[in-house]
């Protein structure tokens, strides 16, 4: 069917298929629609698997070459759940703090090694910041360029040795990497000369 | 550099599976200990040595997963408290060989949040206050790090769990021996009231290296000079706000007074009360917060009380349902018995109700509590069986038809967790034993609690009277809707 003329609308709750112009089939829940922006939103089952979660996807009906609805539904639709505020803004501000910190590194012109580094401490450790090129753990471990075990520098005591271990461990994993693309790398050779 | 340990010895049994949450289907009482098995004693591995490298990429190191002897794979579904992480695995803490071993064979795949945010910190050797509730992974979170840090080249006490129940000491500790079987040595002890103190001094001339206890019995060993925590590096209290309640908290003192001056301290709590707030100023050092609770809020709550006898309660309660316009409500009485003669008198009374309380199965308690959401009856009876607040919209009113022991199960009965906009009503029907109760849930939870007037205003807990802003109304009034 064509798209909706102004006084038209798909009623939340409604099962619509959309064809997309790059030819992808979209299908799910209408949750909302807008005419003047031509914005559908689309509850779908979830990307991950998990049946206790959903994707929502929002679509703009420019460009939809093909909208069919599936099962409309007339009944007056359920009150739309109500939104912890303060959980979303904590989130938002905790992503934009990641970014920030992320993007601060690269302007300053901080090694790879170093920004690989930053991000093995963090995804464990969230107290973790830059201070120009040294990395700064909970307040107590500085990490200064070459960003080695031996450049772990702080009060002595378990903060220190933690850090050190996490920082050793970072680098025996990035190395045991490096062997096995090589290793993967040497694995392609043979099969070539095999086909060959 | 030291040969990495592969091996299992035979004498190895599979284990319960634990994950922090279940409780074990049976227990020994009195003293736990773990032992080494029989025949060859585990060689440590040298702290900080690498594991080395072997052709074709594969470490060495990664034949012992192969080794483990896991559990079944548990396929429960689970709620966001345990599955909402951030990614973590249990090999980003840098962890043991022989602990990570201990947590896999306990069916402990991935950390929980809890787990996430307290490991690394604890391992950092930094206090923290962190807020979780029960059965979200919370004994891991603070047993993980705390056997980590155990040296078993030292032969004295060097980490204490206080709990306040004994049920959940001998929980904690079946936990702990079950977690550290690899370790290759370590000796935990439970130590509770209720017990033979002899049997405790006796098992104290022995090595122990972690004790798992409850405040009395553990400071009575304390003053008798039996146990020995002088040189305790790590402390943990495991449900603090009931640790740091009336009953507990000068025991408590007596406990951290005995420590060393540089210890670590870990206070897991589901509540803040006044009591943890003191304490952590107190005691611990620039504590590391937590908190993964969906903030429990009585926030637009409107709360009352009305001071009667017990015998003027259900005439009390008769009054509310003709007098309130009620969506729906809960009644919360302290006993299941107390539920069950009350749900008969309202009935008697000529008002629809359901009730459930915790001698129901737990099926039928989900059936008739999934057929109250959807509206079928008006008002619930029941005790206290939510660990997170009741969030069902319809609910406008609140009923404490006997009032709560304590501060955390008020907050559980009447609290909603972060919604705007969602007023409500609580009304604590309060006798003369519950005075001193209601000032001080009041003072815990810094909330007001009025005496009960003739009439409550419509717009505090009833959804059409809930008055519109001023730009609202000048708006409504310009276009004409108001008359």
């Amino acid at each position: 069917m064509a798209a909706p003329g102004p006084g038209e609308y798909f009623s939340v709750g409604s099962h619509v298929s959309c064809l997309t112009c790059l030819g992808q089939r979209l299908q799910g829940e209408v949750v909302a629609f807008d005419y003047p922006s031509k914005m559908l939103t689309l509850k779908c089952p979830s990307s991950s698997g998990k049946p206790n979660l959903s994707d929502v996807i929002l679509i703009n009906l420019a460009y939809v070459s093909e909208v069919d609805i599936i099962n409309d539904r007339t009944e007056t639709p359920p009150p739309l759940a109500s939104l912890n505020i303060s959980k979303l803004a904590n989130r938002a501000r905790t992503e934009k703090e990641d970014k920030l910190s992320q993007a601060y590194a690269i302007s300053a012109g901080v090694s790879i090694e170093g920004q690989q580094l930053f991000q093995t401490i963090h995804k464990t450790i969230k107290d973790c910041k830059w201070q120009e090129k040294n990395i700064i753990v909970m307040d107590d471990v500085v990490i200064s360029p070459p960003y080695q075990v031996e450049n772990c520098k702080g009060k002595e005591g378990s903060a220190l040795s933690h850090i050190r271990k996490i920082v050793e461990k970072h680098f025996r994993d990035v190395e045991s990497q490096k062997t096995m693309q090589r290793s993967q790398a040497q694995q392609t050779q043979k099969d070539s000369s095999l086909s060959s | 550099m030291a040969t990495a340990r592969t091996e299992i010895p035979a004498s190895v049994m599979p284990v319960t599976k634990q994950n922090g949450q279940a409780k074990p289907m049976s227990l020994q009482t009195g003293s736990f200990s773990s032992s080494t098995p029989s025949g060859k004693t585990p060689v440590m591995p040298q702290k900080g040595s690498s594991i080395p490298q072997s052709s074709g990429g594969i470490r060495f190191g990664d034949d012992w997963k192969k080794c483990l002897q896991l559990p079944p794979k548990d396929t429960r579904v689970r709620t966001t408290d345990v599955t909402a992480t951030k990614g973590n695995e249990f090999e980003d803490y840098c962890l043991k060989r022989e602990l990570l071993m201990g947590i896999f064979e306990m069916g402990w795949e991935k950390p929980s949040p809890i787990q996430e945010e307290s490991i690394p910190i604890a391992l950092s050797g930094r206090d923290i206050l962190a807020r979780a509730k029960n059965g979200t992974g919370k004994s891991g979170a603070y047993l993980i790090p705390l056997l980590e840090r155990i040296d078993l080249k030292k032969d004295y006490i060097q980490a204490i769990v206080l709990v306040p129940t004994r049920e959940l000491a001998l929980q904690v500790s079946q936990i702990s021996i079950n977690m550290s079987k690899h370790l290759g040595g370590i000796k935990v002890m439970a130590t509770t009231g209720g017990t033979n103190l002899r049997d405790d001094i006796m098992r104290l001339d022995e090595i122990v290296h972690v004790i798992i206890a409850t405040p009395g019995r553990i400071l009575d060993l304390i003053k008798k000079g039996v146990a020995k925590v002088d040189k305790v590096q790590m402390a943990v209290m495991d449900e603090a706000d009931k640790l740091l309640s009336q009953d507990f908290v000068v025991l408590i003192e007596d406990i951290i007074s005995f420590l060393p001056k540089k210890r670590q301290i870990l206070l897991y709590s589901a509540t803040f009360p006044i009591s943890v707030q003191k304490f952590m100023t107190k005691h611990l050092q620039k504590p590391y917060e937590i908190n993964l609770m969906d903030e429990l809020t009585l926030k637009g709550i409107t709360q009352y009380y009305a001071y009667v006898t017990e015998r003027q309660k259900v005439h009390c309660l008769n009054t509310l349902f003709s007098r309130l316009q009620i969506n729906q409500s809960i009644i919360f009485c302290n006993s299941t018995q107390r539920v069950e003669l009350l749900a008969k008198k309202i009935t008697q009374l000529g008002y629809s109700c359901f009730y459930i309380h915790a001698k129901m199965m737990q099926e039928y308690r989900n059936r008739v509590f999934h057929d109250f959401r959807n509206g079928l009856c008006r008002n619930l009876v029941c005790t206290d069986l939510f660990t997170r607040g009741i969030d069902i919209q319809a609910v406008n009113v609140v009923i404490n038809f006997d009032f709560p022991k304590n501060a955390e199960t008020y907050l559980h009965r009447i609290g909603r967790s972060g919604r705007y906009g969602h007023l409500g009503l609580a009304i604590n029907l309060i006798t003369s034993e519950d005075r001193f109760n209601l000032k001080g849930i009041e003072d815990q939870l810094m909330t007001d609690i009025k005496p009960i007037p003739s009439s409550i205003d419509k717009s505090l807990y009833v959804a059409e009277f809930h008055s519109m802003n001023p730009d609202e109304e000048e708006a409504a009034h310009k276009t004409g809707e108001l008359n």
